[in-house]
């Protein structure tokens, strides 16, 4: 009984270390490529609606806060209507791959807004519309470099290089956690230089994962950072068919939160 | 050979007291009169590092463009009547023989007359599209595909033409005011012209993003660097604005410029310079009054630091001719080195006279005893001082320089007069002489002796939390943080900074050709963190360009020729349009509001309006609507607008290329240089400049003009160069001082341990120093950080004394610190008074200085005393301290 209790321990303990063993060998070989896309991963909400707020810096030196709520399908379409301040209420902006249609309440005219481009900057904030992107990183061959500790959490070091001159910048240098794949900070560069460091600070708990919850955005270039935050947000949300739809956007901008 | 000359100077003196005197008096006589040849050069130009071009070029700029340097002027009023304020302080300070020009607004006819040619090309066609009809409706709507073609919505697109689109809807608000008035009104055919000018070129006036305040320049007839009449010419202008406020109770206004901060700072330094002087001096008789518990020696021992003074300042003026702001508080940082050397020659007498030495042995004592570690003390720390002359800031050689002869000149003032005068004074009046020792002094040397290992293990610490503190001090770089406190010209250029969302201290260069002139502004403008370049290209392209152009303006110019007549305004189509243009200017401003661009949205406002509070837009198509006009008027209006409109747009029409000849007087002063040769320009950088100086934005800013432009200046520049320089040079000064002062501790003492031992105390005291700035708040500026030098230079000093008296000493330890440290105390309490004297300066970095200063010199004296002890004994009496 004794010696077929200890055959059953030793089998957990050779078990375990078999997996320990495992997960070492395929955590030593996983690729910088295989960690941004986990981290990418981690950043697509599928099918969700959310509120954020977004705080930017006026030419005029203030700090404007921006509410918003943002409805997703995919990566490709989404509608973001502000809520507040009050002024701009009910603008609605409806994003389909580059393509921008925007309602405004005042004048009641949908407009087809110019098509974006990766590097533009999105609605005066440090964001560029690539950044936003679920696909944020696919413009860039990424390699891991080592690993490192950032703001108090073991991560693994990334670096992409463009792999054209269609990328919204020349490389990033990124760190993700160890455990989750969750994208802590980038630092962005162009022509040599530092230009823009992304920060997530904090996160909340999405369908029992960490996702993003506040991403600060600091443009070195230009001095001004924007912070975006999501207030709250429920994914695996069924939109109607042909509902990210400029035809939709009167009603949508018009519809209660 | 040092014990033989002492031996020769006591004889001297002894023997004649007053030949000496009178040589030295006649010595002085000669060098005051040259100091009074110093100049006060009181600018950051001359802090520039030595053959930096950012000096050259802007020497160069002073002397070729009388425009460069000119001051500005922010105008307010609470009724908002900002242009009345602008040509009434515009018109009064013209009178004045200090002011060339003043300029508020831009040429308007030149503007007209060639304005086609001035866009670019991608631009030329918006401007050519509402040229097209001259009839209001007409107008409008094509203003109407313009705004819906170029900003769909686009925030970027209203970002990068921010500028513009803010000068054209400031010019559209101008109209519609005209137009709502036109209702009820007859309308001048002069004020429809202005309007119509307005429409095609824009608001003339360079506005605030709120629109509340105006910005206008003042072209003196002085340069910024002509010291003599910068107070009167600034304090003139400055007294005629202040003459206007009071006749127009609402008008405000502010002055800044180089002038006015190079006229403010010279008041303060010299203000500040005069008042650390005379409270230095004061505290050092104090301190000296109360040690020797005497008045008139006191008295006597700030003779030869006067002396040495003006020696200095002699000297100065024949090596040097100047004092720039740095050196203007030479004067005030000698009398505490300075008045060191009296002290220990005092203390030296006194002591000797409380042992009853006659008056003949007193002198030989005091300067045979004395003599060789004030010698010692004086070399070193003038050594020091002009090790600062390898530097390559022009500032720090001056430094180096006058310290170093200021320190010569008061020791050999001090051996040659204060003995002189203590020996003809005491053999005519008998004195009470007083007990020349501190035996407090020597108990704690004792007790620190006694206790060395954990006393070691103390300063160890300390020493250790000080370094973590001093790798966290700030080191500022902003002439906020630099200038005297509560400056009213700094004031106001921060509120332009913040109001205009640009820096006023412009950064500049020339360029010798339009081809240049114009590609390096092209490259420059697109920087994010240029906000604006002002180049003369912006009124005369050069000739490939306007060729270009021109090409592209032929159909332009057959256009404005087939234009249609004159039609009949159909007021539903009228009112169409107007409630079009509505919905696009609330569009716009929603998208600026959005994106935070302030200047375009306060202006969509006060057109458009917002929900609840309409805009004078809104206002004018309601009264259009309820028919609230007499259409009489209306008809007028808008058979004016066509005329006035034909005849402006008409005047755009342009055939052939511009020339140098062209440009109106105003345009050619503020590019052109007086000899036609060569052009300036001008760049102002996006928002605060001093706020962001240090940080990625400034640091980018300033390097990628200098690689684009080597030769750019200006005071941006100077502070970032001295700032590179001043981190690399201060370094280097402070280790080639300390290796200096190690040699001459080795000569002198002719024995590493010693040199060592001697040099411990130094480096602790620099250190706990670094910490406690960091730690008090005080941090470092360009200025504060040459103390660092200063400190090594002043602190070795009480160990050189006191390792020296322990060599030659047969008396104990206790006994020796009691004596030797009596006098390293009163001088260091006396240089801390000078030095602490600078506390008082307005200015930020002289008060840093001399917060720092204080500390340091402090921490020497405290150091000095708990860790020579600690480590090393006297040798005479090595085996008793031992035993003991």
């Amino acid at each position: 009984m004794k010696i077929a209790k200890k055959i059953i321990n030793l089998s957990i303990l050779a078990a375990l270390m078999i997996i320990i063993a495992v997960s070492i060998v395929n955590a030593a070989n996983i690729t910088g490529q295989e960690i941004i896309d986990k981290a990418e991963d981690n950043m697509d909400y599928g099918n969700y609606q959310s509120q954020a707020q977004m705080t930017i810096h006026t030419t005029g030196g203030d700090k404007r806060e921006l509410k918003m709520e943002i409805r997703g399908e995919g990566t490709e379409k989404s509608i973001m209507k502000y809520y507040e301040p009050a002024r701009i209420e009910g603008v609605t902006f409806l994003f389909i791959k580059d393509d921008i249609w925007s309602f405004f309440p005042r004048t009641g005219r949908v407009r087809h807004l110019a098509a974006s481009t990766k590097n533009q900057k999105m609605m005066g904030s440090s964001f560029s519309y690539d950044d936003f992107s679920s696909e944020a990183f696919e413009d860039y061959s990424v390699k891991l470099i080592g690993n490192e500790k950032m703001l108090g959490e073991e991560c693994y070091k990334v670096e992409g290089q463009a792999k054209s001159d269609e990328a919204a910048y020349d490389g990033f240098t990124a760190w993700v956690t160890e455990g989750d794949f969750r994208l802590l900070k980038v630092n962005y560069f162009k022509a040599g230089e530092k230009i823009k460091v992304m920060t997530i600070e904090t996160f909340m708990k999405v369908n029992g994962k960490l996702r993003p919850k506040k991403i600060t955005m600091k443009d070195l270039n230009e001095d001004n950072q924007t912070v975006f935050e999501y207030i709250e947000i429920e994914t695996g949300v069924n939109f109607r068919p042909n509902y990210f739809n400029k035809r939709n956007l009167e009603r949508i901008s018009k519809s209660q939160l | 050979m040092r014990d033989k000359l002492f031996n020769y100077l006591a004889n001297t003196i002894i023997k004649k007291p007053k030949t000496i005197l009178i040589i030295t008096a006649l010595v002085t006589i000669v060098l005051l009169l040259f100091s009074f040849n110093l100049n006060l050069e009181l600018s950051w130009v001359g802090l520039a590092p030595k053959g930096d071009p950012s000096q050259t070029e802007f020497r160069k700029i002073v002397d070729n463009y009388p425009s460069a340097s000119k001051m500005y002027v922010t105008v307010e009023d609470k009724g908002g009547d900002l242009e009345s304020a602008a040509k009434i302080a515009a018109e009064n300070l013209e009178k004045l023989q200090y002011v060339k020009r003043v300029d508020y607004r831009v040429n308007m006819d030149y503007l007209l007359d060639n304005g086609l040619l001035l866009y670019e090309s991608d631009n030329l066609n918006n401007i050519t599209d509402i040229l097209k009809n001259p009839n209001l409706t007409g107008f409008i709507t094509n203003l109407n595909d313009l705004y819906e073609k170029e900003y769909k919505g686009n925030s970027s697109g209203i970002e990068d033409d921010k500028q513009e689109m803010v000068r054209t809807l400031r010019g559209l608000d101008y109209f519609l005011q005209l137009a709502d008035r036109s209702l009820t009104q007859n309308i001048k055919s002069e004020e429809m012209d202005k309007g119509v000018k307005r429409l095609l070129v824009g608001d003339p006036y360079l506005s605030s993003i709120k629109g509340d305040t105006l910005l206008m320049t003042v072209q003196p007839t002085f340069g910024a660097l002509d010291y003599n009449k910068l107070k009167p010419g600034v304090g003139a202008i400055a007294e005629e604005l202040k003459k206007i406020e009071k006749e127009y109770p609402g008008f405000k206004y502010g002055l800044t410029g180089m002038h006015v901060i190079a006229r403010d700072e010279m008041e303060s330094t010299t203000r500040d310079s005069t008042l650390a002087m005379i409270i230095g001096l004061i505290l050092v008789l104090i301190i000296l009054i109360a040690a020797f518990k005497m008045w008139l020696s006191p008295l006597l021992a700030a003779v030869p630091l006067i002396v040495g003074i003006i020696w200095d300042m002699g000297l100065t003026s024949i090596f040097i001719g100047r004092l720039n702001i740095f050196t203007v508080f030479t004067a005030a940082m000698l009398i505490g080195l300075g008045i060191d050397f009296s002290v220990h020659i005092l203390s030296g007498f006194t002591e000797a006279r409380s042992k009853d030495y006659s008056l003949e042995d007193s002198v030989h004592f005091t300067l045979e005893k004395v003599g060789p570690g004030i010698l010692t003390g004086a070399l070193t720390t003038a050594a020091a001082f002009f090790t600062l002359t390898i530097s390559s800031l022009g500032f720090l050689v001056e430094l180096g320089l006058i310290m170093g002869m200021g320190i010569l000149s008061i020791m050999l003032a001090v051996f040659l007069i204060l003995p002189a005068l203590l020996f003809l004074r005491d053999g005519s009046k008998s004195s009470t002489v007083k007990k020349g020792n501190y035996p407090v002094i020597g108990k704690i040397a004792g007790w620190s002796r006694k206790w060395r290992y954990p006393v070691l293990a103390i300063v160890l610490l300390i020493l250790i939390f000080s370094a973590w503190q001093g790798t966290m001090v700030d080191f500022y770089l902003s002439i906020k943080k630099i200038e005297p406190e509560g400056l009213e010209s700094i004031k106001v250029m921060d509120d332009i900074a913040d109001k205009f969302n640009m820096s006023n201290d412009a950064v500049l260069y020339t360029t010798d050709n339009l081809k240049k002139t114009y590609q390096l502004a092209e490259e420059i403008k697109d920087q994010p963190q240029v906000e604006r370049v002002s180049a003369i290209t912006e009124y005369l392209p050069p000739s490939d360009i306007q060729q270009q152009r021109l090409k592209n303006l032929t159909a332009v110019n057959q256009m404005l020729k087939r234009r249609p007549g004159y039609q009949k305004t159909d007021i539903n189509n009228l009112i169409t349009q107007l409630k079009r243009l509505e919905n696009n200017l609330i569009e716009i401003g929603q998208l600026s509001y959005m994106s935070g661009i302030d200047e375009v949205v306060n202006v969509t406002d006060k057109i458009t309006g917002l929900p609840g509070n309409p805009g004078i837009l809104s206002n004018f198509i309601s009264k259009l609507e309820a028919e609230k006009y007499q259409q009489q008027k209306l008809n007028d209006f808008v058979s004016s607008f066509y005329d006035s409109f034909s005849e402006n747009s008409g005047k755009m029409e342009i055939k052939s290329e511009l020339t140098v000849n062209d440009l109106p007087a105003d345009i050619k002063s503020q590019f052109i240089s007086a000899d036609g040769s060569s052009y300036l320009n001008s760049v102002y950088a996006k928002g605060n400049l001093w706020d962001r100086i240090k940080k990625p934005f400034g640091s980018r800013f300033i390097h990628m003009l200098r690689e684009k432009v080597p030769r750019v200046t200006g005071t941006p520049i100077f502070m970032r160069v001295l700032y590179d320089q001043v981190s690399k040079e201060v370094t280097e000064a402070v280790f080639l001082i300390a290796v200096t002062l190690l040699l001459l501790l080795f000569f002198h003492f002719r024995s590493f341990k010693e040199a060592f031992i001697a040099f411990l105390p130094l480096i602790s005291a620099l250190t706990v120093t670094m910490g406690l700035i960091k730690i008090l708040n005080v941090n470092l500026d360009i200025f504060s950080v040459l103390a660092f030098p200063l400190i090594i230079g002043i602190g070795i000093d009480d160990g050189v004394h006191v390792i020296h008296r322990l060599n030659i000493s047969d008396q104990d330890m206790q006994t020796v610190f009691s004596s030797v440290g009596r006098a390293i105390l009163l001088t260091t309490l006396t240089t801390m008074a000078s030095f602490g004297s600078l506390m008082i300066a307005q200015y930020q970095a002289i008060y840093r200085l001399g917060v720092t200063l204080f500390i340091g010199v402090a921490f020497c004296f405290i150091m000095t005393l708990i860790i020579i002890p600690a480590l090393l004994t006297n040798k005479n009496k090595i085996n008793e301290s031992e035993e003991n």
